[in-house]
């Protein structure tokens, strides 16, 4: 059975991720893992999540393929063409199509600068030719930041955090990219004001036909936003698939501890005053927080309720489900039946 | 499960002076916290939260000024002896004996809250010698006992913060302003920048900690739909004024401010059908000059003429059983939106 995406269904291929991996050498004989064998492909008009906790390795995905990590094996092909990031001519070109847009609004535009410099520049370098103010002007409508004129004059600390990250999204289209790389875009604004920015990278991912990469730790907010999610743990990814079905029906185990973490409105008060977690997988509930990975078997063992033996040994490889999901859990068929039995 | 009132916040207002204007960051706004509960207070960035407390415990320096209210403070400690205390009118030795001991506070970013030069243990044990008599070796079990309660191994007493993790680091915020038993205790965005496992976490201990220790908590956060879980009661600020104030039930449920509404409908929820979510479009008003009447007008779909009128008083929502759920808006029906 091959996996196929449901982001296919959006539009061509963009960029695929071939077998991706990253390794940090922290020291002699101590080498971290960040990314371990991770494929996925991004496709034009489609929003695919990747979603984990810090740690998990989704913002080294996302910095290999946006070029700023070097890869330790494995390929990155952008429309078809495996890539390689060996000039700072080459690494231009790529740029152009693949941009990234930063966590922090507060600190990834540069302070003395004003809104105008800090779009100008990616215009001079990427759109040869252009005309500066009016591609300016252009980027600012698309960003919703009207008047146009009066928001290029200001410095970053005359604007809030979400006109900010505004600007951080125009900052990243005046490359004209095909692929948009948001690394936790909306985690440090305020919750009233995440829902009109996802809304605008949904906006614009349809009318410029975007392929967009979505990092976030809200699994559910990658619910209402995503296509397809994909869930990282240590480095790999655990189970993918369509966004309503993974965060309905999650199968693995750490999948499920997302889910049931995340605040449950529809279950008022009831499941902090009681100790328990939300709604289905009780029986990861009293897992802590990581305390480090496991560096032999399934690195999610050590929290894992349902580890044995043959989990603390070998790795489980990230198998088909059906069509469209797979997940890396060597139970996955109990993990499944638990989910059901308690909701 | 909720007794007397331990802090009572009446009118408190709070200004920042600056040239072009006094910035009205606290207007009038009144707060209860009983003992034994928690109350969650949501609010937007800028809509004058924090200031509130920071107020109410006189933590803010120049160009802030308190223009008005009281805050009185009840704690079992003091009823004793003196009956209760007003904050702002204590003198500077008093109030540093009060604060940490009866009414302590878990700093937001906790990342950077704490002195990067010492280790767990004095960073612990340093509250505990200004204001508890403790010998050297007290002080060590204490802060040891204090880990075993936040769910940090002993050996970690050693460890200075930049090898603990995230989630570790907020952890001893919580142990430290636990350290001398306090009667109240603040938390200021105390799980924004960690990840939902380690909040979820977090906020299973507060509330067992709660349970066990039996302090009032006063959560301060803008993701309401972590109050809904967590907190008794929720006060909704915006603009330096209250909004609507109820138990959790009554606020997400029956709704009666259209800013609540509004932000009940501002997060996706990951159980039950999809929801056509809607957000608040638009900023938060300038605080330097309001325009009379409800600040909300400029936001609010519901906004008519006669709103730019209205005071902003709480008032008792008219379909509700529970005198004290009350709102400042007059004029629109409680219920959750279509």
């Amino acid at each position: 059975m091959t996996l196929t995406s449901v982001a296919a269904a959006q539009g061509e291929l963009a960029v695929e991720a071939v077998s991706m991996s990253k390794d940090f050498r922290l020291g002699r004989n101590n080498t971290l893992h960040a990314v371990r064998d991770v494929s996925f492909n991004l496709y034009r008009g489609a929003v695919v999540a990747l979603v984990g906790e810090s740690g998990s390795g989704k913002s080294t995905a996302a910095r290999l393929l946006a070029g700023q990590e070097r890869l330790t094996s494995g390929t990155i092909k952008l429309d078809g063409t495996p890539i390689s990031i060996s000039t700072r001519r080459s690494f231009r070109q790529y740029k152009s199509q693949v941009q990234y847009v930063f966590q922090d609004p507060f600190s990834s535009l540069n302070p003395v600068h004003t809104v105008r410099y800090t779009l100008e520049r990616p215009i001079r370098l990427h759109q040869p030719g252009a005309d500066v103010g009016a591609a300016a002007d252009a980027l600012m409508e698309q960003v919703r930041l009207t008047p146009a004129r009066q928001f290029l004059a200001k410095y970053p600390h005359e604007l809030s955090g979400g006109q900010r990250q505004r600007v951080a999204f125009a900052r990243a289209l005046a490359a004209k990219p095909s692929v948009l790389l948001a690394d936790e875009p909306v985690s440090m604004l305020d919750v009233s004001i995440r829902l009109e920015m996802l809304a605008l990278l949904n906006d614009l991912r349809t009318r410029l036909r975007l392929a967009l990469l979505y990092i976030t730790h809200d699994i559910a907010s990658a619910r209402y936003f995503a296509d397809e999610i994909l869930v990282m743990y240590a480095g790999q990814i655990v189970e993918r698939g369509p966004a309503e079905e993974i965060t309905q029906q999650p199968k693995h185990p750490y999948t499920q501890l997302l889910v049931s973490s995340a605040p449950d409105p529809d279950h008022l008060g009831s499941t902090l005053r009681t100790g328990g977690t939300g709604a289905g997988a009780q029986r990861v509930q009293r897992v802590k927080a990581a305390e480090g990975f496991a560096t032999q078997g399934c690195p999610f063992s050590p929290r894992c309720p349902l580890a044995d033996e043959r989990c603390r040994e070998e790795n489980p490889a990230l198998l088909p489900l059906s069509d469209t999901r797979a997940a890396a859990c060597w139970h996955v068929d109990e993990a499944g039946e638990g989910i059901r039995a308690n909701s | 499960m909720t007794g007397e009132p331990v802090l009572e916040i009446s009118d408190l207002s709070v200004v920042y002076r600056t040239p072009t204007g006094d910035v009205r960051a606290v207007d009038r706004v009144n707060l209860t916290l009983h003992r034994g509960e928690v109350i969650g207070l949501c609010g937007e960035s800028g809509s004058g939260k924090s200031t509130l407390v920071y107020g109410a415990n006189r933590l803010l320096r120049p160009p802030a000024l308190i223009t008005g209210g009281s805050v009185r403070y009840s704690g079992r400690r003091l009823t004793e002896e003196a009956g209760s205390a007003e904050l702002l009118r204590l003198r500077a030795h008093e109030l540093r004996r009060l604060r940490w001991r009866e009414i302590s506070i878990v700093f937001q970013s906790a990342m950077n809250a704490l002195n990067p030069v010492l280790n767990v243990a004095d960073q612990l044990t340093d509250a505990m010698y200004a204001h508890l008599q403790l010998s050297r070796a007290e002080a060590k079990e204490k802060a040891a006992t204090l880990l075993d309660l936040v769910g940090i191994p002993r050996s970690r007493l050693r460890a200075y913060p930049h090898e603990l993790s995230g989630g570790m680091r907020q952890r001893v915020m919580i142990a430290m302003a636990l350290a001398t038993d306090p009667e109240v205790v603040i938390m200021d965005e105390p799980t924004t920048a960690l990840d939902v496992v380690v909040q979820r976490d977090i906020l299973t201990q507060i509330v067992e900690l709660k349970e066990q220790l039996g302090f009032a908590v006063l959560f301060i956060t803008h993701d309401l739909s972590l109050l809904l879980e967590l907190a008794d009661r929720i006060a909704v600020m915006y603009a330096g004024q209250l909004m609507e104030s109820g138990t959790a039930e009554e606020i997400l449920r029956e709704p009666a401010h259209p800013y609540t509404k509004g932000l009940l409908n501002s997060f996706p929820s990951l159980r039950g059908p999809r929801r056509e979510l809607a957000g608040i479009p638009g900023s938060p008003p300038d605080l330097r000059n309001l325009p009379p009447g409800c600040p909300f007008v400029p936001r609010c779909s519901y906004a008519t003429d006669a709103c730019k009128e209205i005071d902003m008083s709480l008032k008792p929502v008219t379909s509700s059983a529970d005198p004290s759920h009350v709102t400042a808006c007059p004029f629109v029906q409680p219920g959750v939106l279509a």
